[in-house]
């Protein structure tokens, strides 16, 4: 069934199709909900929504919800997303399988009008695995395979789409029946939960040995959710005729120069390649879809040929540099045989400010000039 | 030692002999928490699931998955508590689980404040649970503490007109677990103000907890009544003598300060207090 | 005995009524979970045991009586007292006097319980404790009052052979000579002498030691119980003493108890303040004579037991206080009339008495018919040998009842002075038990002091007599003590017939669950319930509770709530 969707109908309409059982939210997602209450409504499937005043309430309903047992789904974005913080561990490390769908948005004193990757970003280090989505398509397929990847190594996760950019375009998307859905997520079957019949406590304040135990197990866990998710989006792709791969490689076939990002900027990104290739420049091009757990085995064998590779970020981490660049780098270098591409490091259009495909064409220009990197992060398009 | 069995008990208390909770937790020596918490799981029995936030509960009861309780136990996250509840009140219904009580466990005063107002949002969403607040009138401390006694909460909760709200002492469990099994039976936000002894901030010897409880409700510092959808009131425990709030503050070491102008102050204010909490019981 | 043992309270504070107490700033110390106390039931003695010279376990009779097992408290209290329906009726219950309950609401009614169990036990089937296997050894015993038949119901019970010899034509010594049938009924005496009796037991009456039989003739049994009691009436020293129309009160009561007839005026004059004088006064109203008690001291140092004044009093009796007996008026060999003087109470001396000094011209007559004098009786021991060392008093005692020739005992009023029924059945139980190791050889020293004291041994050594304020009185609601009934006045003084009715058994559980089983456990639970470490649970089909100390976190709680003090601490080395 294809139809003409906004980017958060299309999030409604893959939460329904994961046939979600309570939907925890707050007043800023509520277009994303009510399409979801009208769906839910019109099915009579009697999934319950709690409306709180704020998205850590959310969330808190949420973990609650799925220390029950239950499917649960919540949308944040931003200034939104942040409250949860202290929420996202406590899901983590309860191992519960909760995903939240964050609307990315940029991380600005005066409110959350802006795109950004900051407030996902900032939180990759809470446990929870983090899918970073392109178009409306990708989101609605992206959270059916979360909760299927969530459910099977009993983590958290988070599906980003950016904001305005993306959230509010309307494009053709193709919607699957339920009946294939249901094939591909069977339903949420939790063997810890809160049950009455098999008393356990949740969550508890423990000793620190007991904990440290808990984040040994979660980095485990993160290392299956690899594979997991890897074998979920392969399956996803025998089914619906539709794959995404951890990582997508555009025209890296014999390309020399690289470029790598994730995110909206992709599709930009993808023209330019484009275009170069059109001039005979052996560019291509490197989306990282899955932030967390980083796929760094994956990354490394696509840009093993690579004689340069430019990462090019939509944040940075102040006082370092590019959030993804640093991720990259670190992966091509951690373990032998080392690669010796050499790695260029880019932040743009920060705080939603326009990536237009000059902005990429001159990345691309940076990088064919020169033969090794800098030290410092090279911001392009910004005001002085 | 006796070995002809009783048959004919002369109870003080006439309570039920079925015991969820179990020993092995880590609450400190002659707190209430433990005694409430058992107690009403007697009123509430199994079928409960506990939401306790951070508070003097949250590393008492368990290690890992395990709980003294045997109930389930979820731990919310500070000023969260009343979110969970929703959660975990919509899950069960989802499943079709309706007679399932989800209970808001807080348990110390530091919570009475901080989920007051998750609770009021809870009730707000006319939310199905019960609201456990532990009061060991932790704010009365350093200075003149004449409005701090107030039972304010059960007042407030009652004005808004839930369905259900009341206090409890662990100085009188039958009277205890007959408000769980009360609030049990009855639908929408329920409210239960505990009154929790706590030896190290009251610097009273542990073995005299039970005893200061018991005296707070006597000296009517504490009064035991309860409050149906906002307007039918019913004092439960009525003192037989009056005794003066002296004998309740006296033997506490953190009262020591307390000059005899102030104990009079409170005496008055608790007698005001007790005055109209009668009125609006004879209403 | 009154002191508790050092860790019989909490560590930190000992209980008081929340009234008086206030703990020392910040009494709790951090209980860390590895030193902490430990709670441990210990059973203490209750003041009511302590106080019952008889020696009965009135704690554990009571218990049994409030769960309705009453053939087995009954049984309780034979094991130490032949005589519960005798001390049921006349015993002044010492037991009640230092009952707990006294502070709250008044004693509980031992002597109804007891009174209540005697008449069950009258009513039911025989089943008396078997005696053990015969033994050789045989015993004397001289006077069939309570102690000497205590001292034989015991040693019979023990398996020795015992022979009381009585001067009298019936058994029971001052039971049934000096106790008036309207306080005790023959009946009640008589079946509880035919229960000794049943034992094996021999009594011959109408033998006078002394007279009929001499001491040295009795040197053939084994040993020798002599408790003949104080049946001597005292001379009172006034001109006019010899006149006719004088009795001795004990002579009244003695023929009125043996059914002889007594010529006497309409009205007499009875002198004296002790229980003689009441039954005596009482007797003479019931054979239509009109009594006046005339006492030298003030109301209060009555000797009298205070429910019987009372009783004389609403019956009409009218008694006069302060009245010093000066002279008998004699008229042709006849009392005619008495002459007074009245006292007054001096000022207080050193030792803070007040005694009796005359008012001068105070005198005063009365016109009677008859004069019985009831001062004080005596021991009557002139047939004592001289190696039995005695003075006016009595015979002289070590350790309770040994007397100064080997092999002889003595015990009752004649050796411990003058006192109570339950008294002399508790020195006939001590003497028993002292026969019984002298029979088997063993040293004198052997003998516990304490069988010297007013008290039986407490039943348990090492923990103290639980009082008042060991209780946690909170627990207890005031209910009133089952009420006393008497027959109505103008019905009861026509005749010898008890003077107090029974009660139901309605009444006596009632009565027994008003016990607070001081000291003694009785599962009220309040430990469990109020247990934070759910550490208490009850023994699966058995008496009491166990204590797990591996989750117990020495909180206390238990050892305070206890009502009853039944709980204690002990330091875990």
């Amino acid at each position: 069934m294809k139809k003409m969707l906004t980017e958060k109908e299309a999030v409604s309409w893959g939460a329904y199709r994961s046939r979600v059982q309570v939907i925890a939210a707050s007043t800023p997602e509520d277009l994303i909900v009510e399409e979801l209450a009208t769906l839910c409504t019109e099915d009579k499937r009697g999934a319950k929504f709690v409306m709180v005043r704020s998205e850590q309430a959310a969330l808190a309903v949420g973990v609650g919800a799925s220390a029950t047992g239950s499917r649960v789904f919540t949308v944040a974005s931003a200034h939104s997303l942040v409250p949860m913080h202290e929420l996202l561990y406590k899901a983590s490390l309860s191992r519960l399988p909760v995903v939240v769908v964050d609307i990315n948005r940029a991380m600005v004193p005066g409110g959350l009008t802006w795109t950004g990757q900051i407030d996902s970003l900032a939180h990759r280090d809470t446990g929870w695995f983090q899918f970073h989505c392109e178009s409306s398509q990708e989101v609605m397929d992206t959270i059916i395979q979360a909760y299927r990847i969530s459910e099977q190594v009993l983590l958290p996760g988070i599906v980003v789409l950016a904001a305005s950019a993306a959230s509010h375009a309307v494009k053709p998307v193709d919607i699957p029946n339920q009946k294939s859905v249901d094939r591909y997520l069977k339903p949420c079957r939790l063997i810890n939960k809160l049950d009455v019949n098999d008393p356990h406590s949740f969550a508890v304040l423990d000793t620190p040995e007991n904990c440290y135990e808990s984040y040994y197990k979660m980095q485990k866990a993160m290392g299956k959710a690899l594979q997991v998710a890897e074998k979920a989006d392969d399956d996803y792709g025998k089914l619906f005729g539709r794959g995404y791969g951890l990582v997508e490689k555009y025209r890296c076939q014999g390309a020399e120069t690289i470029l790598v990002t994730y995110g909206t900027i992709t599709g930009t990104v993808r023209e330019v390649v484009d275009q170069q290739r059109a001039r005979g420049k052996k560019v291509g091009l490197l989306k990282v879809r899955l932030f967390r757990p980083f796929p760094a085995r994956l990354i490394r064998s696509a840009l093993s040929k690579a004689r340069k590779v430019a990462v090019i970020d939509g944040e940075v981490s102040p006082g370092s540099g590019g959030i993804l660049h640093q991720e990259v780098t670190s992966s091509l270098f951690k373990v032998k045989p080392r690669l010796k591409a050499a790695v260029f490091g880019f932040v743009v259009g920060l705080s939603g400010d326009d990536i237009a495909p000059d902005i990429i064409q001159k990345v691309v220009d940076y990088t064919t000039k020169r033969q090794e990197p800098e030290e410092k992060v090279i911001w392009l398009g910004v005001k002085r | 030692m006796r070995h002809v069995l009783p048959r004919s008990q002369v109870q003080n208390f006439k309570i039920p002999k079925m015991e969820i909770m179990g020993s092995g937790h880590s609450i400190c020596p002659g707190c209430g928490i433990s005694l409430s918490l058992r107690y009403a799981l007697k009123g509430l029995g199994r079928k409960t699931i506990l939401v306790v936030p951070a508070c003097c509960c949250s590393n008492a009861d368990g290690s890992l998955l395990y709980t003294a309780a045997n109930v389930p136990v979820f731990y919310a996250a500070y000023g969260t508590a009343a979110f969970a509840v929703s959660g975990i009140r919509a899950a069960l219904d989802f499943q079709g689980k309706t007679d399932v009580q989800v209970v808001l466990w807080a348990a110390d005063s530091n919570n009475r404040n901080f989920e007051f107002w998750t609770m009021n949002g809870a009730d707000r969403r006319e939310e199905n649970f019960i609201c456990v607040c532990c009061d060991d009138q932790a704010a009365i401390k350093a200075r003149f503490p004449k409005s701090d006694f107030r039972g304010g909460l059960v007042e407030i909760m009652a004005a808004r007109g839930i369905s259900y709200a009341a206090t409890a002492s662990v100085a009188y469990p039958d009277d205890f677990i007959d408000k769980f099994h009360k609030a049990k039976r009855i639908n929408g936000t329920r409210l239960i103000h505990i009154h929790l002894p706590c030896p190290p901030l009251w610097k009273i010897s542990a073995n005299l907890s039970i005893q200061m409880a018991r005296l707070a409700v006597q000296t009517r510092l504490f009064p035991l009544y309860e409050v149906e959808n906002g307007e039918k009131y019913t004092v439960n425990v009525i003192p037989d003598r009056g005794f003066p709030v002296e004998e309740f503050l006296r033997p506490q070491g953190r009262f020591q300060h307390l000059t005899n102008m102030q104990t009079e102050v409170i005496q008055k204010d608790v007698e005001r207090n007790w005055k109209s909490l009668l009125n609006r019981a004879a209403e | 005995m009154t002191q508790k043992t050092e860790q019989s309270r909490s560590p930190s504070e000992p209980y008081s009524s929340p009234h008086a107490q206030v703990p020392e700033r910040h009494a709790s110390g951090p209980n860390t979970p590895f030193q902490h106390p430990e709670p441990y039931f210990n059973d203490k003695t209750s003041p009511c045991n302590m106080g019952c010279p008889a020696g009965e376990d009135i704690v554990e009779a009571i218990y049994l009586t409030a769960e309705g097992r009453f053939q087995e408290a009954w049984e309780l209290i034979l094991q130490e007292n032949p005589f519960p329906g005798v001390c049921g009726r006349v015993c002044p219950h010492p037991c009640e006097s230092e009952c707990n309950r006294r502070e709250l609401d008044g004693a509980i009614c031992i002597h109804a319980v007891e009174r209540f169990l005697a008449d069950y036990g009258r009513s039911i089937p025989r089943s008396r404790p078997k005696s053990r296997p015969q033994r050789s050894k045989q015993v004397a015993i001289v006077g069939s009052g309570p102690a000497g038949l205590s001292c034989a119901y015991h040693l019979a019970l023990m398996g020795y052979g015992a022979t009381v010899f009585e001067a009298l034509p019936k058994a029971g010594g001052m039971l049934r000579v000096g106790i008036p049938r309207y306080r005790l009924p023959r009946a009640v005496l008589d079946q509880e002498i035919a229960d000794i009796r049943a034992l094996g037991v021999e009594i011959r009456t109408n033998t006078l030691v002394g007279r009929d039989i001499t001491l040295d003739q009795l040197r053939g049994f084994d040993a020798l119980f002599i408790a003949t009691g104080f049946h001597r009436g005292q001379k009172m020293d006034v001109p006019g003493e010899e006149a006719r129309g004088v009795f001795s009160g004990l002579e009244i009561l003695k023929r009125v108890s043996l059914g002889e007839k007594i010529r006497i005026g309409e009205q007499v004059a009875v002198i004296g303040g002790g229980n003689t004088a009441v039954h005596v006064a009482r007797c003479l109203l019931r054979l239509g004579c009109r009594p006046t008690i005339l006492y030298r001291r003030s109301r209060g140092e009555m000797t009298a037991i205070d429910k019987e004044i009372n009783g004389a009093q609403e019956e009409g009796i009218e008694i006069i206080c302060l009245a010093a007996l000066t002279q008998i008026l004699v008229r042709g060999g006849w009392a005619k009339g008495v002459e007074f003087v009245k006292m007054r109470l001096s000022r207080p001396d050193e030792s803070g008495r007040r005694r009796q000094v005359p008012k001068k011209g105070s005198n005063f007559w009365l016109k009677v018919d008859g004069v019985v004098s009831a001062i004080e009786e005596l021991a009557d021991i002139e047939f004592l040998p001289d190696d039995i060392k005695s003075e006016s008093q009595g015979i002289l005692v070590e350790r309770g009842c040994f007397t100064s020739r080997k092999g002889v005992f003595a015990g009752g009023d004649v050796a411990t002075g003058r006192a109570t029924v339950a008294h002399a059945i508790g020195s006939g139980n001590k003497a028993a038990l002292a026969i019984e190791r002298y029979l088997k050889g063993e040293d004198f020293f052997s003998i516990p002091e304490s069988l010297g004291t007013d008290q039986i041994l407490p039943r348990k050594a090492d923990s103290g007599v639980v009082r008042f304020n060991d209780l946690n009185p909170v627990y207890f609601k005031k209910e009133l003590p089952v009420p006393l009934r008497a027959r109505p006045v103008k019905t009861r003084v026509k005749g010898f017939k008890e003077v107090y009715s029974g009660y139901k058994a309605e009444e006596i559980v009632t009565e027994a669950q008003r016990c607070f089983s001081c000291g003694v456990c009785n599962m009220c639970d309040n430990c469990l319930i109020f247990c934070p470490c759910i550490a208490i649970s009850r023994r699966r089909g058995k008496f009491g509770y166990k204590i797990d100390v591996t989750s117990c976190d020495g909180c206390g709680i238990c050892v305070q709530e206890c009502p009853r003090d039944a709980l204690s601490f002990r330091k875990v080395p």
